[in-house]
């Protein structure tokens, strides 16, 4: 920037401020009508692979830690088999994540093969986000047939619902976010209520009808009513339950599910949300 | 320098927001790299060079997270704007006035993202995400910002202006 421009932005310094905000709101307008979706969409897709291979290689220092500090303990116990114990915790490493890998994609499988009817397609997590909202990034996108509202579990329940779609890239909602709301059914009593997701990443279980009996362990599974999402997949499991304000029980669950910990998810492809906002039109 | 390494830098930044940031998270707060980056590089450069690191530095963040395009961008412009109205107070107060404008910073950002997601049609628990998510965070960028200060001016100083 030469000089004249210099002092004419330090003189107007009302002006430049005024317009730069016009110019952001303008953009921020334009992104939240999905006007620019396709130039997002483009941007984002180089970056999008990167943090694919980046969100990987974190996942695996991160483990890698853990088990450092392992090997530092046994250093401390035994001097002498120091170096031989550092080579072998690095091949245990490297056999762990062969195994952990193994186990988890034949979780998959097995989920794959048990669930009739549905269409899955797997997909890797490549980032995540704690604020404003919840959700993981995955590596799957329009590119892949995936839409928004298509549920996304793993062999332990339901994960989320994706929000946003770019060409190589998808969103995803988790179920934990305060602002997920699933209909679902206690699986021993068939007992009604919604999982919202808390704050802290926990679940909870409203709208249950004071006479049900609530059992601690109960699976709780989606209802599929409201047609968001299938029926009879894994949202959490029952920890505690106590009486709500108005007439209602209220319980708190676990996920099976460590969304932290997430790499790999499946996207149920086949399955088609119901707009059901029409007949709520209809009965006002 | 901070003119050849600003865009490279604040991609590297934004990437490393949404895959290594997460492992390293205490409940819901984390560090802001690309809030801290442009932070500390407004509070030694001129106006238009810390407008231009805003700029891009909340587009990137932007593209890889929930957030509309511009969310970010509107937080960091409005943080450059404060800081460049309190430049020579800035020098100053020094060692405060970086405490300051990182809680600043991480407030507005915070307040701009809760609000958007709240026109989006999400439901926000605002008591909630104070405690759980904004307060860490603060701490967090404060114990980062820092060091983020001292290497930018160690290694990635604005170019010097020729009058």
């Amino acid at each position: 920037m030469n000089q004249t421009t210099r002092r004419g932005v330090r003189a107007n310094r009302g002006v430049y401020f005024t317009v730069l905000m016009v110019i952001t709101l303008g953009l921020i307008a334009a992104s939240q009508s999905g006007l620019l979706a396709p130039i997002e969409g483009l941007l984002a897709a180089p970056l999008n692979a990167i943090s694919g291979v980046i969100n990987r290689a974190a996942v695996q220092v991160s483990g890698g830690v853990l088990d450092l500090a392992e090997i530092q303990s046994l250093q401390e116990r035994n001097a002498d088999l120091e170096a031989a114990l550092a080579r072998l915790q690095a091949e245990v490493v490297d056999l762990r994540e062969v195994s952990s890998d193994y186990s988890r994609l034949a979780d998959l499988v097995n989920y794959v093969s048990a669930a009739q009817g549905q269409d899955f397609l797997a997909a890797d997590v490549i980032a995540s986000e704690q604020t404003p909202l919840r959700t993981i990034t995955i590596n799957r996108g329009t590119r892949d047939g995936i839409q928004v509202g298509m549920p996304v579990v793993t062999a332990q329940g339901l994960v989320g619902r994706v929000i946003e779609v770019q060409s190589n890239a998808s969103r995803v909602l988790l179920v934990s976010d305060p602002s997920s709301a699933i209909s679902t059914r206690l699986q021993s009593t068939r007992a009604e209520g919604t999982v919202t997701g808390q704050v802290s990443g926990n679940l909870e279980m409203n709208f249950i009808p004071l006479g049900e009996t609530i059992l601690e362990g109960d699976l709780v599974i989606t209802s599929g009513l409201g047609g968001n999402l299938p029926p009879d997949v894994v949202v959490g499991q029952v920890t505690s339950s106590r009486a709500g304000l108005d007439l209602y029980q209220v319980a708190q669950l676990r996920s099976l599910i460590d969304f932290d910990e997430l790499e790999i998810v499946l996207v149920v492809t086949n399955f088609q949300p119901v707009d059901v906002s029409a007949f709520g039109q209809t009965g006002q | 320098m901070g003119n050849y390494f600003g865009v490279p830098l604040l991609i590297l930044a934004a990437l490393l927001q949404v895959t290594v940031i997460p492992q390293i998270r205490i409940l819901g707060g984390e560090p802001n790299l690309v809030m801290l980056l442009v932070i500390t590089y407004a509070v030694q450069a001129p106006l238009e060079q810390g407008v231009a690191w805003a700029f891009v530095g909340g587009i990137l963040q932007d593209l890889l997270t929930s957030l509309p395009l511009g969310a970010t961008t509107l937080a960091l412009l409005i943080v450059v704007f404060v800081i460049d109205r309190l430049r020579g107070k800035l020098v100053r107060l020094g060692f405060f006035s970086i405490i300051g404008v990182t809680i600043l910073a991480t407030v507005l950002l915070q307040v701009i993202a809760l609000t958007l997601t709240i026109l989006a049609g999400y439901n926000i628990r605002l008591f909630e995400m104070i405690t759980y998510n904004i307060v860490p965070s603060i701490a967090y960028n404060l114990v980062f910002v820092f060091p983020t200060y001292w290497l930018m001016r160690r290694f990635c100083p604005p170019p010097v202006r020729v009058e």
